[in-house]
């Protein structure tokens, strides 16, 4: 692939004022690219991520990689100042629908499959080797969701199934199978403190269980049609949801209250992400749209048009000036959202 | 869509001026349906392989039986959940069911279960399309009415790929659907998807019988005093389409003379007449099946089977008592549902048995889901779909036999999952229809007939 790049990259860490260019071109799949002041807007930095479909992305936690679980049967890492690819982990699985980083970066959990054959895999990676270091079968329906806790030592899986698994995120053995919700499962989260575990459902609720116990705690009901996404504000005293009533909803975390809607979108909202520090949320929709609200007001304060299918996954940087989107177009965009006073 | 006789149904698309023409030309024989002739629209299509079973009788249990109370009890499970009926022994060792279906009970070995069938949508409308067609509602999260873009089920495939049955040339229909319309109407005036071709167009639908079969004036036929005066109205019908160039250039009326044709067959026919004439059955068999909308509909779906019909489906009559019990689950279970299932298909069984039909037919008993493993607190049981059972007979399949198991409270499966989609291939599979064959939508996109498997272990 012949790269050039003028400029000074770092301003994909965060500086918005320095000139911006990277092309890049190749052979069959082309990455096409960006760039802002030169071209007069707030342009993404795009590539094609190989396949058709886009289901999930994920920052690493030093913000220098984007993880994404493609249509392809393949979980790819690229680097996200540039989109070059730097990883491309093949399973056996069948789709891969979702990735996670772990905190301390080294690993990526995925999850995946299909419907009895294969079941639903849950795969944890050596970011480094590419090397699928753990296999975590037991769903037998694809996985839709993977989580790991804070503290590195669980990882949550949220399956067609109809069940959310609890594994020890080291041996890979089950530590609890969460039965109750009575559709596919569509969302799982962590609390920050890693004592509560949040998921999401096409049965209309977002349930939260105990980590320890494996009890369900709290049940949110109230929404009218299936949930996609369920996310805990980086507090944990709140959890956003969303899903095909195409609204966001802010609901306390300990007793399911409903604090705020968030109105805006005309499609699904496939995704929803806090930025680190709680103060933005950023949904993803079937309208093709992301948008970014404050998440104390519920205020729409950005729209990020672009994408030319449903946005089916969203989430910040670390350090929350990029959002990354990806969807149903086959491509990753990485946008600047340098909070501006 | 074509229904005979009984209360006509809603179309679900507004009427034309052409159809009110065709509706014209023979609503004077009491044929309220729209298009009757175009019941043999279609493409022709050889079949795949040597089907297994001939024909297919689908007991389609509208509303949703408590599997847990019919076929899966769980007598360990917490007072909450295991319900207030006690299993029975069956005529096979090992198998228990529900102790107000003693006639199935002794019937177990004709039969196996499939405990562990499982799909994401509580609501009736989506689960009976993915039920009956083994696709997944386009729209899954609403509530929605039958339309175009449905999938088609099962009959209505049938109809698509055995339009050159033999049975066409008696005026038999391919498929038929008894005691419909009053189910595919809800509360809210609603009908329901799932019975329909969808995107294989109207033609396909099944032939719609609503008329109870129990009743003593059940005439689904209306009667044709005049075949010439008949013959010559279809044909001058014919003629008005051919004449049209307009209406030629469409696709959906070319042809349409021929088609007419056999709409006329099946109304003169000897063949089609007598196949309907449930009366002709001696009483102490009409009593064997019971004198209700279900119990008569499986022995007339009995005749049409071995008259040459492909599949009948049999629909619950909800004016029997409904499944759908979310309040007095067990009284209702105890009175009304289960002895009038019990008998309704456990004749079916004997007789087809008796007949030498069983083993080329296939006989599958399903509803849109199951219900709740906790009971609510008006003594009902909520939709569920996670986890449910299916029964299959006939077809030489192995009967005694469970596939799959359920968990304590039969909540989700424990083992075996089964899908619509798996379901749908098995159906097709033993059908002889390749259940991965391509049908084209009214864009051209083509699309995998099901995307599950066969579950080749009970075959």
């Amino acid at each position: 692939m012949l790269q050039i790049t003028t400029g000074n990259p770092s301003w994909l860490c965060g500086g918005s004022s320095m000139k911006r260019l990277v092309v890049a071109v190749g052979w069959g799949v082309t990455c096409v690219v960006l760039a802002s002041p030169l071209f007069g807007g707030e342009e993404p930095l795009t590539w094609n991520a190989r396949a058709k479909k886009v289901f999930c992305v994920a920052f690493s936690p030093d913000g220098t990689s984007l993880a994404s679980a493609t249509n392809d049967k393949s979980a790819k890492i690229w680097d996200a100042a540039t989109g070059q690819e730097m990883l491309t982990l093949k399973g056996r699985v069948g789709q891969f629908y979702s990735v996670a980083f772990s905190p301390d970066g080294k690993r990526l959990a995925s999850g995946g499959g299909d419907f009895q054959k294969k079941g639903g895999v849950v795969s944890v990676w050596d970011v480094v080797s590419g090397r699928e270091t753990l296999t975590l079968k037991g769903h037998f329906n694809s996985v839709t969701s993977v989580a790991f806790s804070p503290d590195e030592k669980l990882l949550a899986s949220a399956s067609k199934d109809q069940t959310v698994k609890v594994w020890d995120a080291a041996t890979g053995l089950e530590r609890f199978t969460l039965q109750g919700h009575f559709s596919y499962v569509t969302s799982v989260a962590f609390s920050p403190d890693g004592k509560s575990l949040a998921s999401a459902s096409e049965d209309r609720t977002v349930k939260v269980w105990d980590v320890t116990s494996g009890q369900e705690r709290l049940t949110l009901k109230g929404q009218s049609k299936f949930v996609l996404s369920v996310a805990y504000r980086p507090d944990g005293k709140q959890l956003a949801s969303a899903g095909k009533d195409e609204l966001v909803r802010l609901s306390d975390a300990a007793s399911g209250q409903e604090l705020l809607t968030f109105k805006g979108h005309t499609g699904s909202v496939t995704s929803v992400a806090f930025s680190s520090d709680g103060t933005r949320l950023a949904s993803a929709s079937g309208d093709k749209t992301v948008k970014i609200w404050d998440a104390t007001s519920g205020r729409e304060t950005l729209t990020l048009k672009g994408h030319s299918g449903s946005v089916m996954s969203v989430t910040f940087s670390p350090d929350g000036n990029r959002l990354a989107s990806a969807g149903q177009d086959g491509t990753v965009k990485v946008w600047d959202v340098t909070p501006r006073p | 869509m074509i229904t005979i006789s009984g209360q006509p149904m809603r179309t679900r698309e507004g009427v034309t001026r052409r159809e009110w023409l065709r509706v014209g030309g023979l609503g004077w024989m009491g044929l309220p349906g729209l298009g009757l002739p175009t019941l043999w629209q279609g493409h022709a299509t050889a079949s795949e392989h040597k089907p297994r079973a001939k024909a297919c009788i689908v007991l389609f249990m509208f509303g949703a039986p408590a599997h847990q109370d019919t076929w899966d009890l769980k007598t360990n499970a917490p007072s909450a959940v295991r319900g207030e009926f006690q299993p029975i022994s069956t005529n096979v060792p090992g198998i228990q069911v529900s102790e107000h279906i003693p006639r199935l009970a002794q019937l177990a070995d004709r039969y196996l279960q499939i405990r562990s069938v499982t799909h994401p949508d509580n609501t009736h409308t989506v689960a009976m399309h993915y039920m009956l067609s083994g696709v997944r509602h386009r729209r899954p999260a609403t509530n929605p009415q039958n339309a175009a873009d449905d999938f088609p089920c099962y009959g209505a495939v049938l109809n698509h790929v055995r339009r050159d049955h033999e049975s066409a040339a008696s005026g038999l229909p391919t498929s038929v659907s008894l005691n419909a319309p009053a189910n595919q109407v809800s509360a809210n005036n609603h009908i329901f998807p799932g019975f329909f071709a969808g995107f294989l167009g109207q033609q396909a639908d099944p032939l719609f019988v609503p008329q109870h079969a129990n009743r003593a004036d059940f005439q689904p036929l209306p009667a044709i005093e005049n075949a010439q005066r008949l013959w010559d109205r279809s044909r001058l019908l014919s003629q008005f389409d051919q004449q049209s160039a307009e209406l030629n250039q469409l696709g959906a009326v070319r042809g349409f003379g021929g088609y007419h044709e056999q709409a006329f067959q099946l109304l003169t026919s000897p063949a089609v007449r007598s196949a309907f004439d449930v009366a002709q059955e001696p009483t102490p068999l009409r009593e064997r099946y019971g004198q209700t909308p279900f119990g008569q509909g499986c022995l007339l779906a009995r005749r049409l089977v071995e008259a040459g019909v492909s599949l009948v489906t049999v629909n619950w009559e909800r004016d029997d008592a409904y499944w759908d019990t979310h309040s007095d689950n067990f009284n209702l279970h105890k009175k009304k549902l289960l002895p009038n299932m019990d008998q309704g298909f456990s004749a079916l069984l004997l007789d087809l048995e008796e007949r030498g039909l069983l083993d080329e037919t296939l006989i599958v008993w399903l509803g849109e889901f199951g219900r709740t493993p906790t009971i609510n607190k008006n003594a009902g049981r909520d939709h569920w779909a996670a986890c449910n059972t299916v029964v299959l007979a006939g077809a030489c399949l192995r009967g005694g036999m469970i596939h799959g198991a359920s968990d304590r409270q039969a909540a989700y499966p424990a083992r075996d999952p089964v899908s619509p989609e798996d379901l749908a291939a098995t159906i097709y599979h033993l059908l002889g229809v390749d259940p991965h064959r391509l049908l084209r939508t009214p864009e051209g996109q083509p699309v995998s007939l099901s995307t599950g498997e066969p579950i080749h272990s009970i075959l």
